[in-house]
């Protein structure tokens, strides 16, 4: 249940406001330019003639510091609010202004929201609710998470000898000569040109050349809100009829410049402009009616319902685009000048695409009941039963319907007779059990199960017609192998817990343990057996078990003014995958690093999507190569080899924490309070994807300060110029423990004393200062470890947008 | 109270009213499977993919089958230069050798293809359907004559598979054959097949009756040997005979033997089935193909300079004659024997041309002349080319026609259709007909065309002539001077018990347990 903002009391306004000061987190290290060049002349990609020609002898350029820089978020709320026993009325609005740590306005969050909820009592039988929330927003950001270049990888990744601007007066020759030759080099807001490598000749180039190349912008608003009607016939039963509502509007609008950076990888001699918008219409409509009846100390309850939801959504996109095919440069809009930088200045000859315009719909039909009863507040059970029906674009009709039933029973046994003896220090205790089936469509949609007819190209008769054209015939067969038997993901938990409270609930502690086995796992892009003939549609292709418990336990006391508490949670989770569709004999494939190899896995008997690759074995001696075992055909371990094959790869890890735990202090005297928070996981693993061996690029310290050389051939990393870096990459030695711990908050506020605050007509003030995110600690020498990786993905750090470290300051008011 | 139960019985109804029917939003943008297939003309598109499909074998599966043979060394730039070529050659290969898997998986797109067609057609819905079934049974029953005769017992895929039957297994030999005779039969006795109109039709593009008859003319023989089963020659010498009886078929005399897979000659007499390539360039692309850049003499690195009247230039050279083909065309006809000098020619037929070698390259001396690719068949650096794959002629149903009779005892039509051959051949007519000169005459006449390898198997011989294959590879320096060069191989050639199959793809024997893979590998 959501819990929606309600006023109370007669009259209430409320400000409040929060300065957030944002700086880079955690980075990792890369090579300084000496480390570089020694590291890229042991490799042979450089020699001293180039480091001399190209070097200035003392640049060392950081680019992480060139790219990011400390930034504010602000965030404004004002709230009015009222409520008597027949109704209430809360009016909100907010602004939030957050530009990111990228350089510049490159990555800019904006939000406006407005709120209006009330409710009414309009008859002792008839009340009326409605929530009802506005937002508007715009967004940019810059490209992070791919292993094939970013704005954030390529921080990690460039040369250190390069300098991140020349001045007009300072361009070395060769940038000279490109202007020369009349290419485009993208300069600053000074004048001054940002430097091009002459190292790391890739797609990740200059930052803020990414950042600069191109602009993108997305706004947009939304409406949503539910409006019901509670109707109360007789004092046992109310018949709520419930209409949710969501209006999306979103646009898109941006450009590419030409530019020229380098020959293979960063160039455009032309413009593109191009500009989206779309909208979508969500309703959901619930009709249910809820009785409730007691009868002596018995209580009994039940509830029948349906809902029905809708979505409509339609967009649009179009753009315009220059060339420069066959060497002819037609640049694609009338002008250079950012006034004509619009689709409608595009030049006749320019290329212009358009697609959408599509109304796409997406339906939900449920029906759901639910029966309790309770004794004296002492035993209590209850039933739940859905059934979902999803539409034709994510399921076949014959498999629509998923049905869901759960119970769950409570036994309050503190209240008990044979319990009054300890009931001074045990005052509640509470066992709990539930067993519980809930669907997903795991995000199907668009009809991936259909396999519908498409063009498989044409094919001539050989006959030419009258125009002496060629005849063609144009083929059709189904794209997808189809599959009419794809039906609802369904996940069964079953939950066991207690609940207990001891002297005058100042300590509570709650204990779960929990089975969730998820069936029928819905998997797209499933690889099956050849003899099939065509690709496979989505698969309900396995079984997943999470099993774990979950503890928590508060301390709360009162010492005069001083109030205090500590909450510690601790959590474990075993995640395995515990069947896979026959068809699936070996697995799934997940990601992959470059073109080195794929290196997550969905595998029965591990982690979903487990880490998997070559045992990195240490390094040979003799030749500064890595080595890894070697399985001979009965996968016993036969040795090293400087040569893996694929029957090599072993399980190296999971992304998964095996547990997570979290510690929460409160304290408070005269006014003064301070919170402390800190959280953790452990026990999950990462693949380093932050390196690559295809250009010149810079590494991460952790590979290079203790690499083999012919000097130093105790290293334990591979020599710069091993033959196989690549399987390296995929293998065990980029793996790394992923375990943390974090301080999230460390805040300390002071509430000003309310006789001070009634002379100035005020009910409230506190203002306060906080540390959020500043302190982590984690032997893993990527980014944020926390952050990395979802899905296939998981546990494989491709360069995601660095997480902050903020300092705040805020200020509540209530009149 | 009363609005009170208005009200209640007003929600009542709403909540049981049922929206369901707006579950079935109908997908846009996109052909419904379940309507497709009702008008001829998607009848025709839904027919047309095995056509492209059958096309699209022509790479993987000539390479194959000639590079495996007695015939071809796998050639290229030097030995190393495409790693399961050579492997292919000197019987290295495994279950993950690229060709073969390619060649597997082709063969299974069109089963499916033609499964769909026949699942979702009915032949009596009108002329157009009737074609594209029986059709789909032709296609399917060549697609298992190659499945079968190259890998034993793949499983057999007779309709689209739902997921929980993706796992088919092996099937047994004797189902095999069952189902190739099946769907052949059912494609001849449908009537809807094409029939060439005259022996000069140079228009028909589609399969014909005739082709079907070949087929299951070929079928019986091996079916005569792998169900052993005699009687089958006699129903093979019959089914050809209505090839041969039709009268719509002859051997192409129009020019040099050399030219008759020319673009220019393209759909003539003799030609059973080819694939449709036209140069159309618009459409280049759709003719995107490597077997012609593969197949060329090599000159891409500049080893050759040719004249572009005597042929193309910027080959890959793969498929290098063996001196053991040079040997059996020297002792059927001679040296300078007409069939010999239009098939293959040697160092110095060329030179005389005008050809000059510049650098050493992986030769025997002996170049692919009949099926060369012209500088007008080749386009794009050889990754565009405009001739017909060709797949079956009626030199090869005469010759399949001689072996059937003389097994089933018709000495007299076996002599009399191994002279047709050799009459064209320039070569004297024999007195009598043995096994042993069929089986030279059918390796001469259709070396390169992909037929030697499983006649090798059927014959027994494969071990005898391809046991020392991949010991070593020719290299010819600029002067024609030829040497050969270990191929470092410990283990080569063919091994009995293991290459009379070929390894079904790791791909397969990976997501698919019930398939056993073959022995050996």
């Amino acid at each position: 249940m959501i819990t929606t903002r309600r006023g109370k009391g007669d009259g209430k306004i409320s400000y409040s406001y929060q300065l957030s000061s944002q700086s880079l987190g955690k980075v990792p290290q890369v090579m300084n330019s000496e480390e570089f060049i020694q590291f890229y002349m042991e490799k042979g990609n450089i020699t001293l003639k180039d480091v001399y020609s190209k070097w200035d002898q003392k640049t060392n350029t950081d680019w992480l510091a060139e790219s990011y820089e400390n930034s504010l978020m602000h965030h404004h709320n004002l709230t009015f609010s009222a409520g008597n026993d027949r109704g209430n009325l809360y009016i909100s609005g907010s602004y939030l202004s957050n530009d990111g740590m990228f350089k510049g306005k490159s990555d800019v969050y904006d939000r406006i929201t407005g709120m209006v909820n009330g409710s009414w009592k309009f008859k002792p039988w008839l009340e009326v609710q409605t929530n009802n929330q506005i937002e508007y927003y715009k967004a940019r950001t810059v490209s992070e998470g791919s292993d094939y270049g970013s704005a954030v990888l390529a921080a990690l990744q460039l040369d250190p000898m390069t300098p991140a601007y020349y001045t007009k007066e300072n361009l070395p020759v060769f940038m000279q000569d490109y202007l020369n030759e009349g290419k485009v080099l993208l300069q600053d807001e000074k004048g001054n040109y940002y430097g091009i490598s002459q190292f790391n000749i890739s797609e990740n180039v200059h930052p803020l050349v990414q950042r600069d190349r191109s602009y993108s912008i997305s706004k947009g608003f939304n409406i949503n809100g539910a409006t019901a009607i509670n109707f109360r016939p007789y004092k046992d039963l109310t018949i709520t009829s419930r209409l949710g509502y969501r209006f999306s509007s979103n646009d898109s609008y941006g450009y590419n410049h030409d530019y020229y950076y380098n020959e293979g990888y960063a160039k455009q001699y032309y413009m593109s402009v191009n500009a989206s918008a779309g909208n979508s219409i969500y309703y959901q409509w619930e009709n249910f009616a809820n009785w409730m009846h007691q009868f002596g100390k018995h209580n009994v309850s039940a509830m029948a319902g349906m809902s029905f939801s809708q979505n409509r959504s339609q967009s649009a996109n179009s753009g315009v685009s220059g060339s420069d095919a066959g060497g002819v440069i037609d640049f694609g809009l009338k002008r250079d000048d950012p006034l004509f930088y619009y689709i409608d200045q595009a030049t006749p000859t320019a290329t212009k695409t358009a697609g959408g315009g599509v109304e796409n719909f997406s339906y939900k039909y449920s029906y759901f009941a639910r029966v309790g009863w309770s004794y004296l507040n002492r035993y209590n059970v209850q039933a739940t039963f859905r059934a979902d029906a999803a539409d034709l674009s994510v399921l076949p009709k014959p498999r629509r319907w998923g049905f869901f039933p759960s119970v769950s029973a409570g036994w309050t046994f503190s209240e008990e007779k044979f319990f009054s003896g300890i009931k001074k220090a045990v005052n509640f205790a509470k066992l709990r059990v539930s067993w519980g089936q809930n669907g997903s469509i795991a995000g199907l949609g668009n009809y991936a199960y259909a396999n519908d007819i498409a063009s498989t190209g044409q094919y001539p008769t050989g006959q030419q017609k009258a125009d002496g054209s060629w005849e063609y015939i144009i083929g059709y067969a189904p794209s997808m192998a189809g599959n009419q038997e794809l039906k609802w993901e369904t996940s069964e938990q079953i939950n066991v817990g207690l609940d207990l409270r001891f002297l005058r609930d100042r300590l509570s502690v709650n204990f779960d343990w929990f089975d969730k086995a998820t069936k029928d796992l819905i998997v797209t892009g499933v690889t099956t057996s050849t003899i099939v003939g065509v690709s496979a549609s989505p698969m309900n292709a396995g079984n997943v078990d999470n099993q774990g418990i979950e503890l928590e336990v508060r301390w709360k006391d009162t010492v005069g003014d001083f109030y205090y508490s500590i909450a510690g949670n601790f959590s474990t989770l075993r995640n395995r995958v515990t069947y896979l569709h026959p068809t699936l004999k070996n697995g799934l494939e997940g990601v992959g690093v470059r073109n080195y190899g794929t290196v997550t896995r969905f595998e029965k008997g591990y982690p979903a999507w487990h880490l998997y690759g070559y045992e990195f074995a240490g390094i040979e001696s003799t030749t500064g190569e890595a080595l890894f075992n070697h399985y001979d055909d009965k996968g016993v371990l036969e040795g090293t080899t400087t040569a893996p094959a694929d029957t090599d790869k072993r399980h190296l890890g999971s992304g998964i924490p095996t547990f997570n735990y979290g510690l929460t202090f409160n304290a408070g005297w005269k006014g003064i309070d301070l919170t402390l928070f800190l959280t953790g996981a452990g026990g999950n693993q990462i693949l380093n994807a932050l390196n690559n061996i295809d250009y010149t690029s810079n590494r991460l310290t952790y590979l290079t300060r203790d690499r083999w050389t012919p000097t130093h051939t105790n290293g334990t990393m591979p020599a710069a110029n091993a033959s196989n870096y690549a399987q390296f990459l995929t293998s065990s030695g980029v793996v790394m423990d992923a375990s943390y711990m974090k301080i999230k908050q460390i805040q300390l506020g002071y509430s000003f004393p309310k006789k001070l605050l009634r002379k100035i007509f005020v009910d409230q003030l506190r203002i306060y200062a906080s540390m959020d995110d500043w302190f982590t600690f984690t032997k893993y020498p990527g980014f944020d470890p926390e952050i990395i990786g979802q899905g296939r993905s998981m546990g494989v750090d491709k360069g995601n947008y660095p997480t902050s470290k903020k300092l705040v300051f805020g200020v509540n008011i209530t009149f | 109270m009363k609005t009170r139960y208005i009200i209640l019985t007003v929600l009542a109804a709403l909540a049981f009213s049922s929206c369901s029917k707006l579950l079935d939003e109908p997908r846009k943008g996109v052909i419904d499977y379940n309507t497709y297939y009702k008008t001829d003309e998607e009848i025709e598109s839904a027919g047309i993919t095995l056509y492209s499909d059958v096309r699209g074998w022509y790479y993987n599966v000539m390479l194959v089958k000639n590079i495996i043979s007695d015939d071809y060394y796998a050639g290229g730039a030097a030995h190393g230069d495409n790693v399961d070529m050579d492997a292919l050659g000197e019987f290295g290969f495994n279950s993950e050798t690229a060709q073969i898997q390619s060649s597997f998986e082709g063969y299974y797109k069109l089963i499916y293809h033609a499964n769909v067609i026949i699942g979702h057609i009915k032949p009596e819905q009108s002329k157009a359907a009737a074609t594209a079934v029986a059709e789909a049974h032709l296609f399917r029953a060549w697609a298992y004559f190659e499945l079968t005769t190259l890998w034993g017992n793949p499983p057999i895929v007779d309709h689209e598979l739902a997921p929980s039957e993706y796992k088919q297994a092996n099937a047994s030999t004797e189902d095999l054959w069952k189902f190739i005779e099946d769907d052949l039969t059912y494609a001849i006795n449908s009537n809807a097949l094409a029939r060439k109109t005259s022996l000069n039709d140079r228009e028909t593009w589609r399969v014909t009756t005739e082709f079907g008859e070949a087929l299951l003319g070929k079928a019986y023989l091996w079916m005569a040997t792998e169900l052993k089963d005699k009687s089958y020659y006699q129903k093979s010498a019959d089914m050809l005979a209505k090839v041969i009886n039709s009268n719509l078929y002859a051997l192409w005399t129009d020019g040099p033997y050399g030219d008759m897979c020319h673009q220019a000659n393209k759909k003539n007499c003799e030609n059973l089935f080819e694939s449709v390539r036209v140069n159309d360039l618009d459409n280049q692309f759709d003719n995107f193909d490597f077997y012609g850049a593969m197949v060329s003499w090599r000159s891409s690195g500049g080893e050759m300079t040719i004249p572009a009247e005597v042929c193309g230039s910027g080959g890959w050279g793969f498929m290098v004659p063996t001196e053991d083909l040079m040997a059996a065309f020297v002792k059927n006809g001679g040296k300078d024997g007409y069939r010999r000098t239009q098939t293959l020619k040697t160092y110095d037929e060329l030179k005389a041309m005008g050809v000059v070698w510049n650098t050493a390259t992986l030769s025997t001396g002996i170049f692919n002349w009949k099926g060369r690719f012209m500088a007008e068949d080749i386009t794009y650096y050889g990754m565009v080319n405009f001739k017909n794959p060709l797949w079956m002629r009626y030199a090869e149903v005469l010759l399949l026609a001689a072996e059937a009779n003389l097994e089933a005892g018709h000495n007299d039509l076996a002599l009399k259709y191994i002279n047709l051959v050799r009459e064209r051949a320039q070569l004297p007519a024999l007195n009598g007909v043995t096994l042993a000169d069929i089986k030279l005459e059918k390796r001469l006449e259709l070396c390169g065309e992909g037929q030697r390898f499983q006649d090798l198997l059927r014959w027994g011989d494969a071990y005898d002539c391809l046991k020392d294959m991949g010991k070593d590879y020719p290299k010819m320096e600029p002067n024609g001077a030829v040497s050969y060069v270990p191929s470092g191989r410990s283990v080569y050639g063919f091994k009995k018990g293991k290459h009379e199959r070929l390894p079904y793809p790791l791909t397969e024997t990976m997501l698919n347990e019930n398939v056993k893979q073959n022995d050996g590998y």
